[in-house]
């Protein structure tokens, strides 16, 4: 008999794997950490609900089209602003070339580059930065192909560099 | 240099440490890449709060009961395959017989199937399924004309205008790859190398790689592809966003299934795809994540609560 979602410890395990990287993604696309949370978790309920219907293989497919159902419904069109939690400030040193990259200023005008990304863009960016997925996992999760992942995310870097780039002129 | 940066998507692979040699020497004359490779590690350090799982887990399976299983699995009847087989043997040989010319070349498909066949000048057409496509021979490096009704990929040498004329506008190509797909109403046309012109309704769009066009109901709406073939070629359609009864009519091309979409359904976006092997699987894959509750009848027959 093959594993089935509805037992406990299979869809404890889902749960344990998938809510915080699913969390994550629509916090990317939305920008609201608790509304992400909330659609997340709603997902995770509704598919508990259709464990018996669910191919154990595709589980994270479904869950991810609910969530991003729940997210179309319920958002579209707000702006995004992303917060994230970072590592201290460096000490003042003017020796060091990379210091203005690590200052709050500079940290917060990223913050907002990253927000202002086109969501796909944003999304497979962030997906590879913070949640360490690689190119392919991407492409599978968003079900398009990794070349399109590695544009979105080319195009993410440009935007990068370009403001780097400007906020260095600024300063000098 | 922007532009030089993009192709290839050279930063995504220098950001993966996935570049030849060559194109590393070609980077390496790029500005600013130290200052961008610091930005992103720190970027990597981010985080965002951390969340009680078990705490959610616990509520999650507090806050709803399993439902029963709803569907009975049957994959599609080898019956039905082995019909479509003989239909689409039958609909080609009377098809060319009618037009009482060796020179006109029909090709058809039946339901589920896809077919690959290739023009005189070596360019490849791959067919969809219930899809038709004619073409004169004569003369066919003069004159690279066709008609299609339903779905078509192409992949075209390089050589005279080649044009596809279908119901609802004609297809000319300026340059390589493109797919057509033309429904009732609908006619969509994505461009995966090249240029294709599109003539539509009076209008003239052109596509560039990358690019497709829908005209449904007199409206011509463009949008960006993010694929680098289409998916039904692979043995699956994909969808992001489409009304859930555009998904159907492309589900019934592939299955012999007797279905008909309560209204209040109709208009539910669906972001997925569904496998053209079987029939019970590709109805999980649209309808459970959508949370409609429906059975399947081993006559293939699917019924709505």
């Amino acid at each position: 008999m093959e594993k089935s979602l509805c037992e406990e410890e299979v869809y404890n395990r889902v749960y344990r794997q998938n809510f915080e990287k699913l969390r994550n993604l629509i916090y990317y696309k939305c920008g609201d950490l608790d509304e992400a949370g909330d659609i997340a978790q709603e997902s995770f309920i509704r598919l508990w609900a259709k464990c018996a219907d669910v191919i154990l293989e595709q589980v994270s497919g479904y869950v991810y089209t609910i969530a991003n159902r729940l997210f179309l419904s319920k958002m579209r069109s707000n702006k995004v602003a992303l917060k994230f939690e970072k590592s201290q400030e460096l000490q003042h040193n003017t020796e060091d070339p990379l210091f203005l990259l690590r200052t709050d200023e500079f940290r917060s005008q990223i913050e907002t580059a990253i927000s202002e990304l086109p969501e796909g863009q944003r999304e497979a960016f962030m997906l590879n930065r913070i949640d360490k997925y690689t190119y392919k996992e991407i492409a599978e999760m968003l079900e398009i192909s990794q070349t399109a992942v590695e544009k979105r995310i080319t195009k993410a870097l440009i935007k990068l560099r370009d403001k780097i780039e400007e906020f260095r002129d600024y300063k000098i | 240099m922007s532009e030089n940066l993009e192709n290839n998507n050279l930063l995504a692979r220098w950001l993966n440490n996935d570049l030849s040699e060559e194109e590393r020497e070609q980077l390496a004359k790029t500005q600013g890449l130290d200052d961008l490779k610091a930005v992103v590690d720190d970027i990597s350090t981010w985080k965002l709060p951390a969340v009680d799982i078990e705490k959610g887990l616990e509520e999650a399976r507090k806050s709803a009961v399993p439902e029963k299983k709803s569907t009975i699995s049957i994959s599609m009847r080898p019956l039905m395959r082995y019909a479509a087989a003989i239909i689409f043997l039958a609909v080609a040989y009377f098809g060319g017989k009618q037009l009482f010319d060796p020179q006109n070349i029909l090709v058809e498909t039946g339901l589920s199937q896809h077919t690959v066949h290739e023009l005189p000048d070596g360019s490849l057409v791959t067919l969809g399924p219930q899809s038709r496509l004619e073409y004169k021979k004569k003369n066919w490096e003069e004159n690279r004309a066709t008609n299609l009704i339903g779905q078509g990929f192409f992949d075209v040498e390089k050589g005279s205008t080649f044009a596809v004329a279908t119901n609802l506008g004609t297809i000319t190509v300026l340059g390589t790859e493109f797919d057509i797909l033309e429904a009732g109403n609908k006619l969509a046309v994505n461009c995966f190398e090249g240029r294709v012109q599109v003539s539509v309704a009076g209008k003239q769009e052109i596509l560039s790689a990358l690019q497709g066009l829908i005209f449904n109901q007199g409206e011509i709406k463009r949008d960006s592809i993010t694929i680098n073939r289409p998916t039904w070629l692979s043995g699956r359609s994909t969808f992001s966003n489409a009304a859930l009864s555009n998904v159907i009519i492309e589900l019934k091309r592939y299955y012999d299934v007797d279905m008909t979409l309560p209204n209040q359904y109709t208009s539910l976006p669906f972001s997925g795809s569904f496998q053209h092997n079987d029939l019970a699987a590709a109805l999980r894959s649209i309808l459970v994540p959508l949370e409609i509750t429906y059975s399947l009848s081993a006559e293939g027959k699917v019924v709505f609560d």
